[in-house]
């Protein structure tokens, strides 16, 4: 049975708060999350009382119905939530999608909010207890490794020894990213540039990756509301549509799951997600204007842009170095807000907000003529997801 | 001098990892292999990925392998690393047992001589009565080849 939501539905609204470094907005993340919703209603043109679906992602702490709740939503009729973290950026919208498209739903509320650190230095070992077998706590735990900067910098190790990539190319993925933050008053980064020796220079966390390499961890919410096609029409925007979305994860050869993709630790595990999302929006790589990327650190994005085949396997760090993904003058401009490294760090969700802005040519980097951007999830973290929105 | 600090996580036990965890406080480093296919896993699950029998044995490594990728942690994240840091983790692929891949630390390594495919072999680090750590050295170079 062929997937069936193409241009069936879009995104109406979209919301934010503020981004601040974590900690400093003295709010909490439901407070957050609850402004970021108003905002997308504003926005969108739509009653609060009119959502009746909720997607979040499954690390998400304010909790869907609490959320309605307190929000006054008397009725409401479908909530899910995606697996894990930065995997369910897009794996949210494609869910409110199809729960639209199946009737489920008629104004779905896709939401995100953090505020302190997602992963404090307190000696808490963040959702390693339960996870598989508790492989991350027996097994990778008493060796030192307890946090994803540890994790990602393994396997962008192995990228370095399989592919020549160099630290340098790290520092230009991070400088890209940066620059498009100096033109973004939200940006966390905004009035703040730095080199590829500013990049070199910075504190080492975990080697190859230095301060620089991570992403920026902020306090910040973001929502959007997404509806029918036929429904958007009558609202206040331009509507953004979903042109294809795809999830799931590729092959691992061996059992390794949290340390992931054993056999392939110098991908960022899209590949085959990238596969189906083409097939679905019935374009390729060569078709998109604009790319929205959740790397989290560097070496994983310039991964995901070679597995989203923007680049050939191996070529990322030679591809950014080039300005292929600079903003204006790249082939792809990506993370034209500044993304996770240098706009903030909200689990990918203000790389979304970032695209349906392309797309209806408000970015502080607009790239001209945009009516494609792709948007992928969190990296070498499975189950992951990607989605095209076209205008 | 222990690596860590008295606090450091120690592995969890459970029914699936007993007797990985036993065979470790034995000084012998296991790996399973499906009875059924052989396919070697690592690490301890119920069922094979490849046939999904249940039905298992252990196979012990000589416990020789190599630097697959590794990272030295500057940063403290724990504070029983505190004191360790800058301290390496790194992925050692085995030359037998299908070439599982175990991430461990390095001793008597310097941090900055780490690279890829350097040869390790296994030294066990017993960190408290009937639990001990499988960890790796670099295996000393021959001088007569």
């Amino acid at each position: 049975m062929a997937w069936e939501l193409r241009d069936k539905v879009a995104i109406a609204g979209i919301g934010q708060t503020p981004f601040t470094r974590p900690g400093e907005s003295g709010r909490s993340a439901f407070a957050l999350a609850l402004e970021a919703t108003l905002d997308a209603c504003r926005d969108a043109g739509v009653i609060p009382g009119e959502i009746d679906g909720f997607v979040t992602y499954g690390a998400e702490t304010t909790d869907p119905y609490t959320l309605a709740q307190t929000l006054g939503i008397e009725s409401t009729h479908y909530m899910d939530r995606y697996p894990g973290g930065g995997e369910s950026l897009a794996g949210i919208i494609h869910h409110a999608a199809m729960a639209i498209a199946a009737g489920a739903a008629t104004t779905v509320l896709a939401y995100r909010s953090l505020s302190g650190r997602l992963i404090r230095g307190s000696g808490d070992i963040p959702s390693a207890a339960r996870d598989n077998g508790g492989f991350r706590r027996s097994f990778l735990a008493p060796f030192g490794a307890f946090v994803p900067y540890q994790y990602y910098a393994i396997q962008a190790r192995r990228h370095m020894i399989d592919y020549g990539t160099t630290t340098r190319q790290f520092g230009a993925y991070a400088v890209v990213l940066n620059e498009n933050a100096q033109r973004n008053p939200n940006a966390i980064h905004h009035g703040r540039p730095i080199t590829v020796d500013d990049h070199e220079n910075s504190r080492m966390i975990a080697s190859p990756y230095r301060v620089y390499d991570c992403t920026q961890e902020a306090d910040g919410a973001g929502a959007v509301l997404v509806v029918s096609a036929e429904r958007a029409a009558d609202l206040r925007q331009r509507p953004v549509f979903l042109l294809g979305a795809a999830e799931g994860s590729g092959p691992a050869d061996q059992m390794y799951n949290q340390l992931r993709h054993q056999s392939r630790w110098n991908t960022a595990g899209l590949q085959e997600v990238a596969e189906v999302l083409y097939q679905r929006a019935e374009l390729g790589p060569g078709d998109i204007d604009v790319a929205q990327i959740f790397e989290t650190f560097t070496g994983q994005g310039i991964m995901a842009l070679e597995d989203v085949g923007f680049c050939e396997r191996g070529e990322g760090g030679p591809f950014v170095e080039s300005g292929s993904v600079s903003w204006p003058d790249g082939s792809v401009p990506i993370n034209t807000s500044g993304g996770g490294l240098a706009e903030a760090y909200i689990h990918g969700f203000n790389i979304l907000l970032e695209a349906v802005r392309q797309l209806r040519g408000t970015s502080t980097c607009q790239v001209a003529g945009a009516e494609t951007c792709l948007v992928t999830s969190g990296p070498s973290a499975m189950p992951s997801s990607a989605l095209i929105l076209n205008r | 001098m222990p690596l860590f600090g008295p606090t450091m996580p120690t592995p969890l036990i459970d029914e699936d990892t007993q007797e990985f965890w036993e065979a470790c406080g034995e000084h012998r480093l296991v790996v399973q292999r499906c009875r059924v296919c052989a396919h070697f896993r690592f690490a301890p699950a119920p069922v094979c990925y490849h046939c999904h029998s249940f039905e298992y044995e252990w196979v012990e490594s000589d416990g020789v392998g190599e630097v697959y990728s590794w990272t030295v942690t500057y940063r403290a994240v724990h504070p029983a690393t505190v004191d360790a840091v800058p301290y390496n983790t790194v992925v050692v692929r085995l030359f037998d047992c299908g070439g599982a891949m175990i991430t461990s630390n390095l001793v008597d390594v310097d941090n900055e001589a780490i690279d890829a495919g350097m040869r390790v072999q296994l030294w066990w680090d017993d960190i408290s009565p009937g639990v001990s750590l499988p960890r790796f050295r670099p295996v000393p170079i021959d001088p007569v080849g």
